[in-house]
């Protein structure tokens, strides 16, 4: 079954949204990305603004300031629910693991 | 000694790798980009030979009439200059950035997020093709099953029949151009979906000039149009309304993007 868009986040769409709970401008994203994730994770800048635009028409992130050339997000209370939803989903999946992994040893 | 050369290059936002890869060779031969134009027209200017590495990237917040960075694309390209990236010409949602360095992270990291941009880019003109496809063959068969109007008919007037001929060399140009463009979209959808599907890199290869093909259908339409004016008010005249109608054409262009 297809699914609607949005309703599970993909890792890049994860970190930027996680990122997103502190006011970010674009080029601060990138960074914080690459360093909340260890390295493991980047986004291109191509990438992250394809995002941006996808969250924003679906009403996950907000404009909050324009600074010069800089303009800066923030995540709303909806982007904030998903992100909630996800991380319950992501934490459920390795409870499950650990428990299957812990019958199987028993 | 010439310092600006001019290239007709593949255009459109599916042939990508291609453009970066001309782009890479102008450089290499000390040509670098200065501007371009959505039919797939080039402007180089001359330079010291290098190497150089180009992006072509679709901003997804344009729009196809912007000629300057402006608003959210601002932000856009600090954030590629962030990156290493430097901008180097742009039109409409297309931007071309250049860097030296060539270990820098694409701008691009995600190919499921870019097919689906350009696919969604792309509609517009495709939507043009696949309409002018349809009327063109349609017109065409309705021609054929007419007995081919005054075409062939000796007895109709020379006027009626160079109406006639022109109008059907029209129809003929759209639907050969709106069927190549639609097929060629076609095979690219079809093939980078495939590719996704096998976690492949995106096909972005090819020659195609569907922006070309796209600007080309109103210049038949017009030129028909005044072929048929120069039939019957002389061609004095017909050269003398290209002209105006070319004024009044730049001065619009002038005054609703020159100044933004």
């Amino acid at each position: 079954m297809a699914r609607e868009p949005l309703q599970t986040l993909t890792e890049p769409m994860y970190y930027i949204l996680l990122c997103l709970t502190t006011e970010c401008c674009g080029a601060d994203i990138m960074r914080m990305v690459e360093s909340v994730s260890h390295g493991r994770v980047r986004i291109g800048p191509g990438t992250l603004y394809a995002l941006l635009q996808r969250f924003q028409e679906s009403g996950v992130i907000a404009d909050t300031c324009v600074r010069g050339r800089i303009r800066r997000y923030i995540i709303t209370d909806y982007g904030r629910k998903l992100l909630d939803e996800e991380y319950a989903r992501l934490e459920a999946m390795c409870r499950d693991r650990r428990e299957f992994e812990g019958r199987i040893t028993e | 000694m010439i310092n600006t050369k001019w290239m007709f290059l593949p255009d459109y936002y599916c042939c990508a790798d291609t453009l970066q890869k001309k782009l890479e060779e102008q450089a290499l031969k000390g040509w670098r980009l200065d501007k371009f134009w959505r039919c797939g027209i080039f402007v180089f200017y001359r330079v010291e030979p290098q190497r150089l590495h180009y992006f072509v990237d679709l901003f997804p917040y344009g729009s196809d009439f912007d000629t300057v960075v402006i608003g959210r694309a601002e932000d856009y390209v600090s954030c590629c200059q962030a990156a290493g990236w430097e901008l180097e010409a742009m039109r409409g949602r297309v931007y071309i950035f250049a860097a030296e360095d060539p270990d820098l992270p694409p701008i691009q990291t995600d190919p499921q997020l870019r097919f689906q941009s350009i696919n969604r880019a792309m509609l517009r003109a495709i939507l043009c093709c696949v309409t002018f496809a349809l009327l063109g063959t349609a017109m065409v068969i309705f021609y054929a099953l007419d007995g081919w109007g005054v075409l062939f008919n000796a007895d109709a007037s020379l006027r009626l029949r160079l109406c006639e001929w022109s109008t059907f060399v029209m129809v003929f140009l759209l639907a050969l151009l709106g069927s190549a463009g639609t097929v060629s979209y076609l095979i690219w959808r079809a093939v980078n979906r495939k590719r996704l599907g096998r976690e492949e890199p995106l096909w972005m290869g090819g020659h195609w000039h569907i922006g070309a093909v796209a600007a080309m259908m109103p210049v038949i339409v017009l030129a028909r149009g005044y072929f048929v004016y120069a039939l019957d008010y002389g061609v004095f005249r017909a050269v003398l309304t290209l002209l105006v109608g070319l004024l009044v054409g730049l001065f619009i262009r002038w005054y609703w993007f020159g100044q933004r």
